[in-house]
């Protein structure tokens, strides 16, 4: 992990009610007013409004980051409950992103909250990640996930890694051009197994775990979970780290350092 | 027949630290067998109470998935064994 300057954004005043609704996080010494002005002025990118979404969109909403873009292309279907909390029994047929926006308007309304029915493609990427300051991978798909990464990394644009397993999560901040990308950790083969189990408390963890590090990373204090992966393995209730290493024949960011 | 294992980073710690370490079976499940004798911490990791392959690991060799008959997956000298922690959901 190493320390890293908050991204130098311009700042947007508080208003009275930003100081009353943020108080208790406006108190913590390295955060302070300057860091909810930061937040207020960040646009976060969501891939992915599900079991990792769902927790992940409501602390950043209710945190205050400025805007959040939901990007997601399914409905909501009664297998999706146990885990994706931001949809109930009444959202069953309705696309995600329009029932997360419900539910975090009515947490957070002074969030803009942008909804978009689409599926994340190559083509596609470039224009969804303009004006974004960060994207938080939420997604259930590894193809999509290297699709990310890819765009990602060729905007400069920082990403912080979430998947989960059953009791297993995992989770790691990629910065372009500092830190090993998601392609450097995975082989581009992974296909994997599908449907996984999942239980709703561990992607409920991995989320809080990717929020606390795109505050800090917004916000500019603390360290980051660069370079390391995080393990948590609720199962036997371990968490482990591992160091991460760039892999320099990598075809998306090989070579490509700071 | 012998062949090498990339390590994932998930299990540095019970594998000395390091990432390739050589084996030798005629299928996953031997060379596995040897890999946990060599570094015995290995052995949870890999698998469950029942000696199953933990759900959350993929195994490929020389690139391609082995799933889902992995410990059974024939190898050949100088074949290539990937082990990867797959916490893919979301």
């Amino acid at each position: 992990m190493k320390e890293r300057r908050g991204k130098d954004i311009s700042t947007v005043p508080l208003t009275e009610e930003d100081r009353v609704r943020y108080g208790r996080q406006i108190i913590f010494p390295s955060f302070g007013e300057e860091g909810q002005q930061k937040l207020k002025q960040a646009h976060v990118l969501v891939a992915g409004i599900g079991g990792l979404g769902s927790p992940a969109a409501i602390y950043l909403a209710c945190a205050g980051v400025g805007k959040l873009t939901l990007i997601d292309s399914d409905a909501v279907e009664l297998s999706n409950l146990n885990r994706q909390i931001l949809h109930g029994e009444e959202d069953i047929g309705e696309k995600k992103v329009f029932s997360a926006a419900q539910k975090l308007n009515k947490l957070n309304s002074t969030v803009e909250l942008e909804p978009l029915v689409v599926r994340i493609t190559a083509e596609g990427l470039p224009g969804l990640l303009h004006g974004i300051d960060l994207v938080m991978d939420c997604l259930d798909s590894m193809e999509t996930r290297f699709i990310l990464n890819e765009g990602c990394v060729k905007a400069g644009i920082p990403f912080i890694h979430g998947g989960v397993y059953g009791m297993l999560g995992e989770i790691t901040t990629i910065i372009p051009r500092e830190t090993p990308c998601f392609e450097c950790i995975f082989p581009r083969e992974v296909e994997g197994k599908t449907p996984l189990p999942i239980f709703g408390c561990t992607p409920a963890l991995i989320a809080s775990l990717q929020v606390m590090e795109a505050i800090k990373l917004l916000a500019g204090f603390g360290e980051l979970l660069t370079g390391t992966m995080l393990y948590v393995n609720g199962e036997v209730m371990e968490f482990t780290t591992a160091p991460l290493q760039k892999n320099e024949g990598c075809r998306v960011c090989g070579g490509d350092t700071a | 027949m012998s062949a090498k294992i990339v390590m994932h980073p998930f299990f540095a710690e019970h594998v000395g630290g390091n990432q390739v370490i050589d084996v030798a079976g005629s299928d996953i499940g031997e060379c596995l067998a040897v890999l946990a004798r060599q570094y015995p911490a290995i052995e949870k990791k890999l698998f469950d109470k029942h000696g199953q392959l933990r759900g959350y690991l993929e195994i490929y060799v020389n690139g391609k998935s082995t799933f889902p008959h992995e410990l059974a997956h024939p190898i050949i000298d100088g074949d290539e064994i990937r082990i990867i922690v797959f916490g893919a959901g979301g």
